[in-house]
């Protein structure tokens, strides 16, 4: 009986060493995939929210008083392929609409306009408020780090084309009714701006076709075929061309998405 | 979901709010009013207004006037300055700290310098200030010759600006066009090709004159519906800061006259341009037409502020007290002579006209509308020679 009872012992031990291991493998299993070198693919369809800012913001931006985001969509296919249990590989096309709303107060704000070959350039002081939009395919190339059997974590670096874009904007009064632009530099003449009769921007073609940047995708297996997931598609480089100087600084697009997607 | 959502909303919020920076210090370092300090001002200048002078952005030359018999020496002078600015006086070839309210020598009608640098150290404006005599008043029958001779280019070189003393005018180097406003709109064009151009010869008289021209405005004009400029050139000033915001209240008419102008005269030619356009830009069947006006307004209200009129008052103001308009103005080619009288609602009160009571604008321009930005461009008036009579 004694050893009996040991036997049992030992083994209900033994089975509670393995019993979570098993139920991991079996989890593991059930949530895909199946076999440590799986290959698949995931439909995604998402809501797109975020902005394009210089980074940090620089001190002449004082404020930011609106800013609403204009309910993008993207619509992507990943393929994943996995090259051990906890390692793979994704990439894909995401089509995506985003842009975004905002307004900011700014104080000697540098800036250049040019119209058919005439220059306006100054230092502004006021309301600048900005309306930007982009379509396009952004295509990312990602390591995935499947973190527990339904969580992954997938980072790599992205390159999106624009289909089309847009960003324009007017500048008018503060609040306070202070809005002007000091012609040329701080001792030029000053031009009082105002809502009534706003100046105008669009600086639509003097933007990239194309930004580069880093993707980070977690995807959270909600069901058998269906996957919740967030990406933060953080840009790297400038939306401006080189040569383009009427901003005075760079800008990122950063825009997240959240969504469901299919997965085989 | 949260752990999505979370860093994507902080995130967020960081950028949007977290990264604001620290304000930067002031880069302008403007003069923005120049006031002296005096007892019984009145006797001194001619109103309690005229010791505060409001400063344009696109002015570094302050000038008083005082009246013709009188003197000062001393006198407390304060600058309102951008916030944070530091102002700097000449002193015996070397700027010092200026201390504000502190006594600055004015005797003379000496200029005196100043330098104010900007509260982030970066810029720096340079001033004149002085105190200058007025003519002495002569009541007698006279007639003024403005010969539009006297034109030379701004200080960028942009544009010509009419300056200068005519023969037996009183104070009266005030000329204003609204080429300033044209710059910041096409800053490509060249001197020629601004709405108000100085012309050297073929005059009435052979030589100088000037070219009012209405002007397109190009993609800036658009962008804030002020499609075209028409030429104008009148005694007065132009506000370049509100030429975008309030353009009406960027024409300023007149300055104080101590004679009774009653007859304007000389000599214009005249094309209309072909397509007149209303302030959206749409045609409109209408043939342009240039004006000239002459007004006399009491430029002191009951209550002792300054009165000064506008572009959209100048021809309908109460303050208005003699006014004359061309009228049946021909397209022509060859130089063509004009004559038109003013009216007076009232007579003038001698005592008030010598003592800088009343002002006096006369203005020309190549579209009639040009004020609200309707009218042909193309149509060009010439003007040259032209007399204002004056009974004393």
């Amino acid at each position: 009986m004694k050893i009996e009872m040991r036997k049992i012992t030992l083994l209900l031990f033994a089975i509670c060493i393995a019993l979570p291991a098993l139920a991991q493998e079996d989890k593991w299993e059930k949530w895909g995939p199946t076999s440590p070198s799986q290959a698949g693919f995931l439909v995604r369809a998402g809501y797109t929210i975020g902005g394009t800012t210089p980074l940090p913001l620089p001190n002449e931006i004082r404020s930011i008083n609106e800013f609403s985001p204009k309910g993008g969509a993207t619509i992507g296919l990943d393929v994943y392929k996995m090259y051990s249990r906890r390692w793979g590989l994704m990439a894909g096309w995401h089509f995506y609409y985003q842009g975004f709303h905002t307004g900011a107060d700014v104080k000697n704000y540098k800036m250049s306009l040019t119209q058919e070959g005439n220059t306006m350039s100054g230092y502004f002081t006021g309301r600048d408020i900005t309306n930007t939009d982009m379509w396009g395919v952004l295509m990312p190339v990602m390591f995935t780090l499947r973190m527990s059997s339904r969580w992954n974590l997938s980072v790599g670096p992205y390159l999106s084309l624009f289909f089309k874009k847009h960003f324009k904007g007017e500048v008018y009064d503060n609040k306070d009714g202070i809005g002007y632009l000091r012609v040329d530099d701080p001792t030029g003449e000053k031009i009082n701006i105002d809502r009534e009769n706003p100046a105008t921007y669009n600086f639509s073609d003097d933007m990239r076709n194309w930004n580069g940047g880093m993707e980070f995708a977690f995807d959270f297996k909600a069901t058998r075929h269906l996957n919740l997931f967030g990406i933060l598609d953080w840009g790297l480089s400038s939306i401006w061309s080189k040569d383009f100087e009427a901003v005075d600084f760079k800008m990122y697009p950063i825009y997240a998405t959240v969504g469901v997607a299919y997965r085989y | 979901m949260k752990k999505f959502l979370l860093p994507s909303l902080a995130l967020m919020g960081m950028l949007m709010s977290g990264c604001i920076g620290d304000e930067p210090l002031n880069a302008e370092c403007d003069i923005e009013e120049v006031s002296l300090t005096m007892a019984d001002a009145e006797s001194f200048f001619y109103h309690e207004y005229d010791t505060l002078q409001v400063v344009s952005s696109a002015v570094d030359s302050v000038g008083f006037l005082i009246r013709y018999d009188k003197n000062v020496g001393e006198l407390p002078l304060n600058l309102k300055l951008t916030v944070g600015a530091k102002p700097y006086i000449m002193e015996n070839g070397e700027y010092v700290p200026f201390k504000q309210g502190s006594l600055v020598d004015f005797s003379n009608e000496q200029v005196r310098h100043f330098r104010i640098v900007s509260q982030n150290g970066k810029w720096a404006r340079f001033y004149r200030i002085n105190i200058v005599h007025d003519q002495a008043p002569a009541m007698e029958h006279l007639f003024m010759n403005i010969t539009f001779d006297n034109f030379e280019l701004n200080s960028t070189g942009k544009y010509h600006v009419w300056y200068g003393v005519e023969e037996n005018s009183i104070s009266y180097d005030q000329w204003a066009t609204g080429n300033p406003g044209f710059n910041l709109s096409k800053s490509s064009a060249k001197v020629d090709e601004y709405p108000t151009v100085g012309i050297e010869s073929g005059g009435v008289d052979g030589g100088r004159y000037v070219k009012l021209e209405t002007r397109d405005t190009g993609a800036f004009g658009r962008m804030v519906n002020m499609r075209l400029a028409a030429g104008n050139l009148f005694i007065g000033t132009f506000d370049v800061a509100n030429a975008l915001k309030d353009a009406m209240a960027a024409t300023r008419f007149g300055l104080p006259f101590k004679h009774k102008p009653i007859k304007v005269s000389g000599w214009y030619k005249f094309k209309a341009g072909e397509r007149f356009q209303d302030r959206k830009g749409n045609a409109v069947d209408r043939v342009d037409q240039p004006d000239i006006y002459c007004v006399m307004y009491r430029n002191q209200n009951a209550e002792g502020n300054q009165v000064l009129l506008y572009g959209d008052d100048v021809l309908t103001s109460p303050a208005i007290v003699g006014l004359a308009r061309i009228s049946g103005v021909v397209e022509t080619d060859e130089w063509t002579s004009f004559e038109m009288s003013l009216n007076y609602s009232s007579e003038l009160d001698a005592d008030l006209l010598e003592n800088n009571g009343y002002s006096m604008t006369i203005s020309f321009a190549s579209s009639i509308e040009g004020a609200s930005f309707e009218g042909a461009p193309g149509s060009v008036f010439c003007v040259d020679n032209v007399t204002i009579e004056c009974e004393y």
